[in-house]
């Protein structure tokens, strides 16, 4: 693993045995130190070594922990169970979904209100009587309404 | 200066290997490495690896340290615009199109972020001129930095470099010869087992190698370098 790191230290590792190097470097806190010592060794033959504060690093990781996750053009807050995900791909869909389905609930009850009051719905039901039915063709032809007129209240 | 005593014996040998050979014979690999290994680990904080950004951290904290230390005197404020630097990179990385190099990208948010922090202390920066941000990497003013280190720090930073030269004084010849000419004369791993007449391979352990016996010897002076901060 260490042979990895001390490569990647010189640009000389390629392919997959870059990305399991990235992976373990990146995992792995003995790596992370592997790469650090070597580094150090590396700036100091080519005289430019120079002092920082060995903390840095760590102080820089702790506030980006503290960061909300990115994740492709998204972001996920650490401390919260739901995600907030950034919806300006998707919103022209869901605009045209609402008005879909407004569109569709809107001819359905106009649909349905032009058919409520005529009289061969009723006249479909299985519930009426023979009688009735005759009864009905035998005026209607001279007034449409008789049946209604008659009383008959609808089972509805 | 910190200077580093350097073993020439076997490193004349083969520089002037070196010379004698053709190096239009030598294969250069066309694409930057660097660059291949900087946008793997952007991608992969893409994709929601702060790790991965951690190792973007490590690499490139002190190089960001001593560009902004040409900009900025107090140590403890470097290290806010670093850390500060680093932040503002991490919120911007899914903008980062990988159209220039990480590290210059890197740069120009911490020379902004220098020059926000200078202006609403109402300091100028130090330096003034429009310099790019390539002309401040490169500008050999080493005196600058210099002038920051503490006696301590400047002190364990000598008995460090003294540690490194000893040990790689007293290492195998093989192994020697494979880390200074990595190090010192920045040959790639190929031109380096053309010169030994040894596989890739066997550079690739002899350098690792070298590296572990000198970093053993580093061990307890970096745990006090550690605890000193």
């Amino acid at each position: 693993m260490s042979e990895n790191i001390s490569s990647i230290i010189d640009n000389e590792l390629k392919g997959k045995d870059l990305d399991h190097g990235l992976n373990e470097l990146a995992k792995n806190s003995s790596a992370l130190s592997s790469y650090r010592t070597y580094q150090m060794i590396s700036d100091i033959m080519k005289n430019d070594y120079y002092d920082v504060n060995s903390e840095l690093t760590d102080k820089i990781m702790s506030r980006i922990q503290d960061e909300p996750t990115q994740f492709n053009n998204g972001f996920i807050y650490n401390n919260q169970s739901t995600a907030t995900i950034d919806y300006k791909k998707y919103l022209l869909v869901f605009v045209l979904g609402l008005i879909a389905a407004f569109g569709i609930s809107w001819a359905v009850n106009n649909f349905s209100n032009s058919e409520s009051t005529s009289s061969s719905d009723f006249l479909a039901s299985d519930s009426i009587s023979q009688e009735i039915i005759e009864d009905h063709f035998s005026t209607t032809t001279r007034n449409p309404n008789h049946f209604l007129e008659a009383g008959y209240q609808p089972n509805i | 200066m910190h200077n580093l005593k350097v073993v020439d014996s076997t490193r004349k040998v083969y520089s002037e290997n070196l010379d004698t050979q053709s190096k239009e014979n030598m294969n250069f690999p066309p694409k930057n490495p660097e660059r291949e290994i900087d946008q793997k680990l952007v991608e992969k904080s893409q994709k929601g690896d702060k790790q991965a950004f951690g190792v973007l951290v490590e690499k490139y904290h002190k190089k960001l340290y001593r560009l902004l230390s040409r900009m900025v005197r107090d140590q403890s404020e470097i290290e806010d615009i670093v850390q500060d630097s680093f932040i503002k990179a991490y919120r911007a990385i899914n903008n980062f199109r990988g159209d220039s190099a990480f590290y210059t990208w890197l740069y120009r948010i911490g020379v902004n972020t220098a020059k926000n922090h200078l202006m609403s202390l109402s300091r100028r920066p130090k330096a003034m001129n429009e310099v790019e941000i390539e002309d401040m990497e490169n500008f050999d003013d080493a005196t600058d930095l210099r002038s920051y280190e503490t006696p301590e720090s400047s002190m364990m930073t000598k008995e460090i470099a003294a540690t490194v030269n000893e040990t790689i004084e007293h290492l195998p010849e093989e192994l020697r010869s494979a880390i200074t000419l990595r190090e010192m004369d920045g040959l790639s791993y190929e031109e380096i087992a053309e010169i030994m007449d040894c596989p890739i391979g066997t550079v690739r352990s002899r350098i690792f190698r070298a590296r572990e016996s000198i970093a053993e010897k580093l061990k307890p002076l970096i745990e006090t370098s550690n605890k000193r901060w």
